[in-house]
């Protein structure tokens, strides 16, 4: 079951949220983690108990860290032991995938790195022990964020789960985001994906310039309005159980620089890498060589997120390359810049990574880069790319409009100048939004 | 703040109303019990389930088809849709499939070489009707006439190779192929029969030779079904007589049963679930037809796919009896006692896409 369903839309999400209200402030937490747990057996039964034994095991390594707090040697051990196992489970089913083609079990970078960054928190004394397993629990599987993220620490979901009154805006406002991460996932997310699948399916011989063009376009947008489409709609099934989770997505494909790009796309993973590894091992401080070291590992862990593959360790070191040369004068030079040179600049450069991340291999990547600029010999167009076009431009378009934020410029100018119209707009737009979803999700 | 509101409530009706409403139409018996739950099968059910029985589930589908046509996708599950007609897309040949076949027929070919043997192949609407194909979309459809010529030349000099494609295609503007079915229609049968009737020395009839008769005329085939949405006009179902005082014995054999008809055309079963039984009645292994009274001698072995429902009622008018070999369930047994020394011609025809895609007919070789 995804989110993505009749089954989820009509009967999972109401009851739930009738259930959870109706226990009221007192036994939200035990509710929430059962609907968690039961969206996990629903969605993916066979690793449910890897889910639950994973995090059984690390709540009890904390308490016996607890216990052992003045022992500094045993809770560094646990803390290692802990750390492996996590990053053990998360590389682990990533690289089992990538070899053998096993699944990967649902949220399984979500739980163990939020559980990883917890630990952390608790070994440096920033973070209490939490003795409520179910509070523990639900940091970690809280359903709506198990497809992509956001992560989260404790410290953002302890205070609010504290809260004794409901707030009605906040479930209208969940609602909102729900409707529209579902509707960026489910029309635009699934054709743009479609679209890069029937080209990625191209013999090499049966490209041309414009083909490797719109794969490239294709998929930087597909992975861009399918992560954030889930990421809203984890947002927005969070607010309406009270719950705000941080944002993962800021119009990255409108940076103004590489270092402003990983800052704006995948954020909570960037600053989870920052929290939890950049900066304890002294971020740029020191200079030199582990400057380089420490950023270069960061952003090949960005890159991992998606997968152990050579392509996306090398999708991540292209990225290095750039942030530091953004460091140095070019950085300064882009300062001083027109926003709209430096826009295009990091947007140019962010499409042409796509072309390592589409890639099987390097060489097919090296392929797909010198057929874009003509260096191969392929046509400039034949009829398979223009057919493409002709039957997704105007899912490209409407894309290419909605990744920038002038839709929602429009929205905030007219809600400021005509806020009566402006309402009733949003509503026809949003219902209507949801009938069209809802129409796509049952099957042809 | 107030859009928000209102949105978010009209949410939460749809999401209550359509609880409601679809768990009192849905068949919840069908989610499984136990098994299925532990099995993790429950979640598939129930969303087939509730999508069958969610209000106004025709007209959001028809909602997200229309949407689709009008972003300008022309394609769907392997099919293109056109503005009248779907055509489905054959997908690559497949070698191993395709050498089995010519090695077959090439081998019953010289342990039959007493009889002549002729062969045909039938491209499929993809190939002939390339106007209606969308814009641009030639690359995505595999050249069958290159597929064709490969095949006539790997067989030559074995058997005498008939010339289905260009015919279809000098008449590509009339009603060929159905609409909603992947098969040729009885105007296609005709054209395919002139072919192959011409091909094997026979004077080919003129269309003026045959009465026609328009037996159904809202016949929605099995595209037409897979593709409910797709707004495509029915198809018409046709008949063609060329002499009505002749009289046919059509004998069919399956899995041993034997079904006697009186007539090429089995009405009854015009409006049944099967409406393309109406060409020799229900489909079987072995389907002997022969002509009462027969002003002609010479006897017809004919190996074919299902388009042989639309030129084998033409083409019969020349023989007095034909056996038509069904070898997708034919067993090795029934091929070994085949007596082909009774047949004076033997025939191959099948459509590009059976003969791309399907190893079957390499078991006419009787290995």
């Amino acid at each position: 079951m995804g989110f993505a369903s009749v089954s989820f839309i009509f009967f999972f999400l109401p009851l739930s949220l009738a259930v959870y209200y109706l226990a009221g402030p007192r036994g939200r937490v035990a509710v929430l983690t059962a609907v968690s747990l039961l969206f996990y057996f629903f969605s993916d039964p066979k690793f449910l108990w890897l889910m639950a034994a994973s995090i059984c095991l690390d709540y009890g390594m904390y308490r016996l860290m607890e216990r052992y707090d003045d022992q500094n040697r045993i809770r560094r051990a646990i803390c290692v032991m802990v750390v492996t196992k996590n990053a053990f489970l998360f590389l682990g089913s990533s690289v089992l995938s990538q070899l053998w083609g096993t699944p990967v079990p649902l949220g399984i970078a979500v739980y163990t790195l939020t559980s990883l960054g917890y630990l952390v928190d608790v070994y440096n004394g920033d973070e209490i022990y939490e003795h409520d397993l179910l509070r523990f629990a639900l940091l970690n599987v809280f359903y709506g964020k198990l497809q992509a993220g956001p992560l989260m620490r404790y410290g953002q979901l302890r205070e609010q789960l504290k809260k004794e009154k409901y707030s009605l805006s906040l479930i209208s406002d969940g609602a909102v985001l729900f409707i529209q991460g579902l509707a960026k996932q489910v029309l635009l997310g699934r054709s743009l994906d479609s679209l890069y699948l029937s080209l990625k399916e191209i013999e090499p011989s049966g490209h041309s310039m414009l083909s490797v063009w719109l794969l490239t376009i294709s998929l930087a947008l597909s992975l861009y309005f399918n992560l954030s489409g889930f990421c809203d709609m984890a947002r927005g099934l969070g607010k309406m159980y009270q719950l705000e989770l941080p944002r993962n997505f800021y119009y990255p494909y409108q940076s103004r620089s590489i270092t402003d790009f990983v800052g704006r796309f995948n954020s909570s993973v960037t600053e989870f890498y920052k929290q939890y590894i950049y900066s304890p091992l002294g971020a740029d401080r020191q200079g030199g060589v582990s400057s380089v070291l420490n950023i270069t590992l960061v952003t090949l862990l960005w890159g991992v997120w998606f997968g152990f593959r050579i392509n996306y360790i090398c999708w991540a070191l292209y990225f290095t390359l750039f942030i530091f040369l953004e460091r140095g004068r070019w950085g300064r030079l882009l300062s001083r810049l027109p926003v709209f040179f430096t826009r295009v600049y990091t947007f140019a450069v962010v499409l042409l990574s796509f072309v390592i991340f589409s890639g099987r291999s390097v060489s097919e990547s090296w392929f797909y880069f010198t057929s874009m600029f003509g260096m191969g010999s392929l046509p400039v167009f034949n009829d398979s790319a223009l057919y493409s076009l002709a039957s997704r431009g105007v899912v490209l378009l409407l894309a290419l409009l909605l990744s920038t934020s002038a839709a929602h410029t429009v929205a905030d100018w007219c809600s400021k100048r005509h806020p009566h119209l402006a309402a009733a707009c949003s509503v026809v737009f949003n219902v209507a939004l949801l009938i069209l979803t809802l129409a796509f999700i049952l099957p042809a | 703040m107030i859009g928000k509101r209102i949105s978010a409530v009209i949410f939460l009706v749809l999401m209550l109303a359509g609880m409601a409403a679809t768990a009192l139409r849905a068949d919840l018996s069908s989610l499984g019990g136990g098994a299925e739950l532990l099995s993790g099968q429950t979640a598939a059910l129930a969303e087939k389930s509730f999508s069958q029985a969610l209000p106004f589930c025709r007209q959001l589908r028809q909602l997200a088809w229309d949407t689709r046509l009008f972003s300008g996708e022309r394609q769907a599950d392997g099919c293109f849709i056109s503005k009248d007609s779907i055509l489905p897309n054959i997908p690559e040949a497949s070698a191993p499939a395709l050498e089995a076949n010519i090695e077959g027929i090439s081998h019953f070919a010289a342990t039959n070489s007493r009889i002549p043997v002729y062969f045909a192949l039938i491209p499929t609407v993809a190939a002939i009707r390339q106007d209606d194909l969308p814009e641009f979309s030639l690359d995505c459809v595999i050249n069958q006439k290159g597929v064709i010529e490969s095949v006539y030349q790997a067989l030559g000099g074995k058997v005498s190779a008939v010339d289905v494609y260009g015919t279809l295609l000098n008449n590509n503007n009339r009603y060929l192929y159905y609409r909603t079915e992947d098969n040729l229609t009885a105007m296609g049968g005709y054209f395919v029969y002139s072919a192959i009737a011409s091909g094997m020395g026979l004077r080919v009839r003129s269309l003026g030779d045959f009465d026609i008769q328009y037996a159904r005329h809202d016949y929605v085939g099995s595209l037409g079904e897979r593709f409910p949405l797709a707004r495509v006009k029915p198809d018409i179902i046709s008949l063609f007589h060329y002499n009505n005082n002749r009289r046919y014995q059509v004998c069919t054999t399956l899995n041993g049963a034997t079904v006697t008809l009186d007539s090429l055309y089995d009405l009854t079963r015009l409006f049944s679930d099967e409406p393309m039984e109406v060409y020799f009645g229900r489909r079987g292994t072995m389907t002997s037809i022969r002509m009462e009274e027969s002003p002609y001698t010479q006897k017809l072995l004919v190996f074919a796919d299902d388009t042989a429902l639309a030129w084998l009622p033409i083409l019969l008018s020349h023989y007095e009896e034909v056996l038509l070999v069904d070898l997708e369930t034919a067993t090795q047994e029934e091929i070994r006692y085949l007596d082909t020394l009774y047949y004076d011609q033997v025939l191959f025809a099948y459509s590009t896409d059976t003969f791309m895609h399907e190893d079957y007919i390499s078991s006419v070789s009787g290995n």
